[in-house]
């Protein structure tokens, strides 16, 4: 078996002799991987801003005129079968008069003798079926039961937030995706020239009869090494601008797990990186 | 145990070795003699496979070297200690882990090296250099540690090419016998040397290589 503790001396030995390059990578990745939570959580903001937003869509279903008591509760029942579907409530043109007259005031309606509005019944729906195109599609299909008039949403709103949505996450996973590859460019690039650096060494460990992982390992080490500190340090410096954007009250940030295990997760992520990044490296050289 | 037959190798169309046949025996110690570009060193490289034949057969230890894949070099490397003529030490490490790179390499853990570390220094006569880089050393002393290196993971061939070349008589005369040390313990040695003093009353026999072939 390989001894651990060698090859992370070596490792440390080759990281404390090239100061430079080494600081300039580790600068890099910190940058690389803060843009990438950065991101994440504008993401996450984004999304929940949204649906916040779109919650207040309801869907409305007005009712004929001359639909009897049963046909609205056989509609109601049937409506509340629907997918997706969390409450349907019945709304008398009665409540719908006493709400109106609230929102516009007494006097404005009071030349009205007779209640123009409909009966209705308001559909909130479950969360996660909050989106455009499901929103049509059972307006539609509820608009074709018997008894009822008309069916309204916000189809425009909705449609165009979760449009918007759409091509914020598109963009940011290309932009995650874009600062992942730059990374492990960085990365491998790095190992490259610390392992070119070192050539005079490996051709004499070869000759003592090294094999190419004894050679590879302290490499690798080396990578892992740059990413978990790129990542440690990602995450202090997510932590301090968190902090510092929330002491004044700006915008209240939605993260996508909590600030813990964001920092967890960048210094895994980097970790990861930099495995992936000197294994490429290492893969290339020819041993 | 290193077995040559009809050997030939060829530096961009140069023939450096031309149909050299030779046969050492197990446990054998013999002596590679020649003037400078005679073709020692190539040879020598052949054997631990730092260089492969144009023609010709090359078995050592077992191991067909023509046939040998690349992931098995490491390990036919480590059954061939090699004192190089031109050292190649790690220059930003000190003389004991120089030394101990040999058994590192083989996966041997430090708290059991270490001791055969100090042991194998005392046989060459450097133990009060242990802490010091090569850097700092004189070219004997630099010797001294390649061949501590050489001769620390018992290797069933030691190839040692001009390892007196940077000493005196009296240091020559102590290095040949930790040569003789290590052949005693059933090592195969090959000494390349111009040295007609090393082998002259030695008994072992003497391949004489002029021009890449060897002279009756
Ligand atoms: N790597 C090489 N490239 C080209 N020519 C070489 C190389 N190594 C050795 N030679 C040539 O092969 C011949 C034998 O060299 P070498 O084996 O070093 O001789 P010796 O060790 O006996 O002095 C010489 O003519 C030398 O110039
Ligand atoms: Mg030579």
């Amino acid at each position: 078996m390989m001894e651990i503790r060698f090859h992370i001396n070596t490792a440390a030995s080759n990281i404390a002799r090239n100061k430079g390059i080494n600081l300039l990578t580790i600068f890099s990745i910190t940058v690389g991987l803060f843009l990438i939570a950065v991101t994440a959580i504008t993401l996450s903001t984004l999304k929940s801003a949204v649906r916040e937003w779109t919650r207040g869509f309801g869907v409305v279903v007005y009712l004929k005129d001359n639909a009897d008591q049963a046909t609205v509760k056989s509609l109601k029942s049937r409506i509340e079968r629907e997918a997706g579907v969390k409450e349907a409530r019945f709304v008398p043109r009665s409540a719908a008069m006493a709400s109106l007259k609230t929102v516009l005031g007494e006097d404005i309606l009071e030349g009205l003798d007779e209640n123009p509005l409909p009966d209705s019944i308001e559909i909130t729906l479950t969360e996660d079926r909050l989106n455009a195109e499901f929103v049509r599609e059972t307006a539609r299909r509820v608009k074709t039961y018997p008894g009822v008039e008309d069916v309204q949403f916000g189809e425009q709103w909705v449609g165009a937030l979760f449009g918007v949505a759409r091509h914020f996450t598109l963009a940011g996973t290309a932009v995650g995706f874009a600062l992942t590859i730059g990374i492990l460019f960085i990365l491998s690039n790095t190992i490259k020239i610390l392992f070119y650096r070192r050539t005079n060494e490996i051709d004499i460990l070869k000759l003592l009869g090294a094999t190419r992982w004894f050679i590879r390992i302290p490499f690798m080490a080396e990578g892992i090494f740059f990413g978990l500190s790129s990542g440690l340090l990602a995450s202090m410096l997510l932590q301090a601008s968190l902090a510092w954007m929330s002491s004044g009250n700006a915008i209240p940030f939605v993260m996508p797990v909590t600030p813990f295990a964001i920092s967890i997760l960048l210094v895994l992520f980097g970790g990861i990186l930099g495995l992936a990044g000197s294994t490429i490296a290492v893969g290339r050289i020819r041993l | 145990m290193i077995d040559l037959r009809n050997v030939t190798k060829l530096y961009d169309g140069q023939q450096a070795l031309n149909g050299i046949t030779l046969h050492i025996e197990k446990g054998e110690m013999v002596f590679l003699t020649g003037p400078s570009g005679s073709g020692k060193t190539t040879l020598l490289r052949l054997i631990y496979r730092d260089e492969i034949v144009d023609s010709g057969d090359i078995t050592v230890a077992g191991w067909d070297l023509r046939t040998l894949s690349p992931g098995s070099i490491p390990y036919l490397r480590r059954n061939v200690g090699v004192v190089f003529q031109d050292f190649k030490l790690l220059h930003e490490r000190t003389v004991r882990e120089n030394v101990e790179l040999s058994l590192r390499i083989q996966g041997i853990p430090h708290h059991e090296s270490r001791q055969r570390v100090l042991a194998t220094l005392k046989l060459v006569g450097l133990a009060h250099k242990a802490d010091a880089i090569p850097a700092k050393l004189s070219g004997g002393e630099q010797q001294r540690v390649v061949i501590a290196r050489a001769v620390i993971g018992n290797p069933a061939v030691l190839l040692a090419d001009e390892p007196t070349g940077n000493l005196d008589a009296d240091t020559a005369r102590e290095i040949m016998d930790v040569f003789k040390a290590v052949h005693a313990k059933g090592a195969t040695v090959c000494i390349a040397t111009h040295d007609a003093n090393l082998y002259r009353h030695s008994g072992c026999r003497v391949f004489a290589l002029k021009e890449g072939a060897i002279v009756p």
